[in-house]
């Protein structure tokens, strides 16, 4: 029998630890946050409702199991620095100057506080709507809409190193 | 009463992420037009989303793997899971550990992976055909290719010009007893020196590569070791 759970997990899991990434602020962190969401998806699967969104029901249950880690063992947030460095950053077909800047930008995002990082990740990168985000993270869409405007007020001077557009 | 011709930076934002009410937006879209001043700090809260996105997703390369064991459907089948993570864990040292450039070998792998069997099934070149073929890429090769055809239970199916990075690039369609497809390539390439036979597996398919002064050899396809190492040998020498 088809389970959609374990046949979807391997083709996601890239995205779920970018998510970890994002949050956690760390690469052990995130590594082991990946690994412990799809157990943890494996145990509920059958609670994952056929035919809805996989991906958004994985970053749930990831954001679930952070925070309660930080509850129980009170870690401190992430210093909020991406290891960008160690990433195999540099793409293919970019400019050096390219490949600099998006270090510089992707630095400089995860400089931002964990919940502005995290809204810039959905939105911005996963390309989910204010109001899907809302709902995964359990906030008002207005306090998504804030957390972008400061992500946004903060990340204002990358400008000056775009070549390209502005969005 | 919210006064319209105060603006946020939420609204601002919201504007850009094209996310506010079509009157908002449409009323937002003319107090622009109008006030510099807001539309300067518009512009402030533009980004380069190109470029972040780009950036993010260069981190999903840097993903480690999906854990095999995560995945596994039952305790019962954990161990083998991880098994197989050890050995692909040593294959990939194995991997690592070979002699470069093999990049060429790369593209050849992932390009016989997409043959199966019916790929050369209805390709039957009679013996003047064949010959003809073999002939004119020997003469571009600059190696004798006539004998290629003798081998044991293996038919010759198809001989074509390829390159890789400006060099000539010839591929050797054969298929075995069982229909199994399996390609001799042969690049010809003055940096190459001779190397003894490699075998070793790459995109689930068997391979062996060696090479000579001036030309690499790589022959791939099946799963059986042996036997494409006794063909390889063959290969090298009736070439």
């Amino acid at each position: 029998m088809s389970d959609p759970v374990r046949d979807g997990l391997p083709a996601l899991y890239p995205r779920l630890w970018r998510f970890a990434l994002v949050i956690s602020g760390r690469r052990d962190w995130a590594d082991d946050l990946a690994q412990a969401t799809c157990e943890r998806a494996l145990q509920k699967a059958a609670q994952f409702t056929h035919g809805t969104h996989l991906d958004r029901w994985l970053f749930t249950l990831a954001l679930s199991i952070w925070r309660n880690e930080q509850r129980a063992r009170r870690v401190r947030q992430g210093s909020g620095l991406l290891p960008v460095e160690d990433a195999g950053l540099a793409a293919p077909g970019l400019s050096a100057e390219t490949n600099i800047f998006m270090a510089q930008v992707l630095r400089e995002v995860g400089a931002l506080p964990e919940a502005q990082r995290l809204a810039v990740l959905m939105v911005y990168v996963e390309g989910y709507s204010y109001r899907d985000c809302a709902e995964m993270e359990g906030v008002p869409i207005g306090t998504i809409m804030s957390r972008l405007s400061a992500a946004r007020a903060r990340l204002g001077h990358l400008q000056d190193g775009a070549t390209g557009g502005l969005e | 009463m919210t006064d319209l011709n105060t603006y946020t930076d939420e609204d601002l934002t919201g504007y850009l992420d094209g996310e506010l009410p079509q009157d908002r937006s449409d009323a937002l879209a003319t107090a622009l037009a109008a006030d510099p001043v807001l539309a300067a700090r518009l512009q402030s809260l533009r980004l380069p989303k190109a470029v972040l996105r780009a950036g993010f997703d260069s981190l999903l390369v840097a993903a480690p793997a999906f854990p095999l064991s995560a995945a596994a459907p039952a305790r019962g089948l954990r161990g083998l899971a991880a098994a197989v993570a050890v050995c692909t864990a040593l294959g990939a040292g194995l991997w690592a550990a070979r002699p470069q450039p093999r990049d060429w070998m790369e593209y050849v792998a992932a390009y016989q992976r997409l043959y199966v069997p019916a790929t050369l099934a209805d390709i039957a070149p009679n013996d003047t055909e064949a010959s003809a073929q073999l002939a004119d890429l020997s003469q571009r090769l600059g190696l004798d290719l006539a004998d290629v055809r003798i081998k044991d239970g293996w038919t010759f199916k198809r001989g074509q010009v390829l390159g890789f990075q400006g060099a000539l690039l010839v591929q050797l369609a054969f298929q075995t007893a069982d229909g199994t497809p399996v390609a001799l390539c042969i690049l010809r390439d003055a940096s190459q020196v001779a190397q003894p036979f490699d075998a070793g597996q790459t995109e689930g398919l068997q391979t062996v590569a060696w090479a000579r002064a001036g030309y690499g050899f790589f022959l791939i396809g099946g799963t059986e070791a042996n036997a494409l190492i006794a063909a390889a040998q063959k290969f090298e020498a009736a070439i």
